[in-house]
């Protein structure tokens, strides 16, 4: 086998572990627009049922807030293993390749260090928010329940982030984005 | 001062450096923390500004108009906008860049995001004008600079930001929008002609009977259904805006259905390219609410209002020097970024000189437009590139200069006469 099959098979065999990964970044994207969905549906069953029979539905604001930081934090891993978040790349993509791939390294972990700090910290305040018995203010739901997509999302997004550090070796592309 | 000024600089280089801006920011703002304020308050902020920042009802509104914005498009709305323009505007030296404008303004009505709305024109006028002979130089800027209208139209995913951020009404900065965003295209269409005058660009359709041009006005009523059930709900006083954008996605949904467009995988693609841009923009949400809280932590806005009060400048002068500023970040990085990443240290000084939000909000966006289409970093420029096979980057930016001069002019009659953002606002709100 010469140095580039063996380097394919590498690659191949990458994606093949990978696959899993990114169809579960996929699913809990997919379960983000679902939530979106939900609180559309909610604020169209308000407007309709205030305006036709005078009758709101209670606690749409603590329902739409719900759907709102489901629906963006459960698509953020998704975004991180496609590469999708703005950045700017026209003074980098002038580098040398070997360079470009060790300046991507470098961004997964400055990606990954503030996903982490996210993660830490965002867990201690969800936790201390948790023994106050902190609740939502009309329907009085466990904040745990607004918590958890947001936990969620940047938990998955933190090897989601990684994954050009996954993808480096023989056979990778140094002009891919990662997921891509 | 020298804080905030060191962290600036940083998020610039990192953003230099590949680092998406959400990342740049958050990093930057977590380390200026620390050296403000120490490790206690930083896993403070860490622990609840994320958090806070995205966990508001109101910003339901910014997925629910990029949903709405998403099948507007895929629902074949932008097709027959653009024939309807191209109907009226098509037998004109130019005629095809001039309905492309046109079609972006009206499809700006219905969508709130400037890249959506190039991408969609783009699928629809690229193709047509590259038949026609019109040159890559021409074609690919009028959609560029026509997209950019997308954020100045109400509905506006960048008025909600800025409004959200500073506190103004949404309901006002839609209104404020509307003038600027009908000028801008009359202006950019002015640069079509002037592109045009030296230098005829493909051929030229012939003139259609009025009973042809008002059939094709027809095949709009389900973008002026969708703009008149979405504004007019909200300046009816029957929706707020939350509301107007639930009321517009699902609109745009069922429109997409009604058209025999709606199957399983369009559905599926276009809610996960919702939710994909909501994620990008609430990931700079985060980013900005670490960074401001650092910017704030430094105290700057405290220092740059005093020293202006100080030096008694002309408010007119700090806004050109702000203008200035906005240009060159334009150049450097993307609006959303661009307005999140100084809106925190730029609103307070607004606020002190005694400018009128609402009119500063327009000015931010005309400003925040050009930052669009101007390279290297012109992110419609980018979305073109990746919509539209075989377009040279340079070869668009060449085009782009009469559009960024006519965003000029409208810059300086917005500083001329305010009245333009501020009128309409006062009849609608009082």
């Amino acid at each position: 086998m010469t140095a580039g099959e063996a380097g394919a098979a590498l690659a191949a065999r990458r994606a093949r572990i990978l696959r899993p990964f990114l169809s579960l970044c996929e699913a809990s994207a997919l379960s983000g627009a679902l939530a979106l969905f939900f609180g559309m549906a909610v604020v169209l069953a308000d407007v309709l049922t205030r305006r036709i029979v005078a009758w709101p539905i209670v606690g749409v604001n603590d329902l739409v807030q719900l759907a709102v930081v489901a629906s963006a934090c459960l698509a953020l891993p998704l975004a991180f293993a496609r590469g999708g978040h703005v950045a700017v790349a026209f003074l980098t993509d002038r580098l040398p390749p070997a360079f470009r791939s060790w300046l991507l390294f470098a961004v997964a972990l400055a990606e990954a260090a503030l996903l982490l700090l996210l993660l830490v910290h965002g867990w201690r305040q969800f936790e201390s928010r948790l023994a106050m018995g902190d609740v939502s203010s009309t329907l009085g739901l466990p904040v745990a329940l607004y918590w958890a997509p947001y936990l969620f999302g940047i938990g998955l997004s933190l090897p989601a982030a990684l994954l050009p550090l996954l993808q480096a070796g023989p056979g990778a592309d140094t002009n891919a984005e990662p997921g891509r | 001062m020298t804080e905030a000024a060191a962290g600036f600089a940083a998020v610039l280089l990192l953003i230099a450096l590949r680092v998406p801006v959400a990342v740049a920011m958050g990093l930057v703002g977590a380390a200026g923390l620390w050296w403000v304020w120490g490790p206690a308050s930083l896993a403070f902020v860490l622990g609840k500004a994320p958090f806070d920042a995205i966990a508001t009802p109101s910003l339901a509104v910014v997925p629910l108009f990029v949903m709405m914005g998403v099948f507007a498009g895929r629902g074949g709305l932008s097709r027959a906008l653009y024939e309807a323009a191209r109907a009226f505007l098509g037998h004109r030296r130019g005629g095809l860049a001039l309905a492309t404008v046109g079609a972006s303004a009206l499809f700006g009505a219905i969508c709130g995001s400037s890249l959506a709305t190039a991408a969609t024109i783009g699928k629809v006028a690229m193709p047509e004008m590259r038949r026609a002979g019109y040159p890559d130089r021409l074609a690919a800027a009028s959609v560029a600079a026509g997209g950019t209208l997308g954020v100045m139209i109400p509905p506006s995913v960048l008025f909600v930001v800025y409004g959200l951020m500073t506190e103004q009404s949404i309901g006002k900065l839609f209104a404020a929008g509307l003038l600027p965003g009908l000028l801008g295209m009359l202006l950019y269409m002015g640069a079509v002609r002037l592109s045009t005058r030296a230098q005829p660009a493909g051929a030229v359709a012939p003139r259609l009977p009025w009973r042809a041009r008002l059939a094709t006005l027809a095949r709009i009523w389900q973008t002026v259904l969708l703009l008149l059930l979405v504004l007019g709900g909200m300046y009816a006083g029957l929706f707020t805006p939350s509301e107007a954008a639930a009321v517009g996605a699902a609109g745009a949904l069922l429109l997409t259905w009604l058209n025999g467009q709606l199957s399983l995988p369009v559905l599926r693609d276009g809610l996960l390219e919702t939710v994909l841009t909501t994620a990008m923009i609430f990931a700079i949400l985060i980013g900005a609410s670490i960074f401001n809280a650092f910017v704030d932590a430094t105290g700057l806005a405290r220092v740059v209002i005093d020293r202006v009060a100080a030096l008694g400048a002309d408010p007119l002068l700090i806004l050109l020097a702000l203008a200035l500023l906005y240009l060159i970040l334009g150049c450097l990085m993307d609006s959303l970024s661009m307005i999140l990443l100084t809106i925190g240290a730029v609103f307070p000084v607004i606020k002190g000189l005694g400018i009128d939000p609402i009119w500063f909000g327009v000015f931010l966006v005309t400003l925040a437009e050009i930052g669009l289409i101007t390279p290297p970093v012109g992110m419609n420029l980018f979305v073109l590139q990746s919509t539209v096979p075989g377009l040279d980057l340079g070869t668009v930016s060449r085009g782009i200069l009469p559009f960024v001069l006519a965003d000029g002019v409208r810059l300086a009659l917005l500083l001329a006469v305010p009245g333009l953002a501020t009128w309409l606002p006062g009849v609608l709100f009082g």
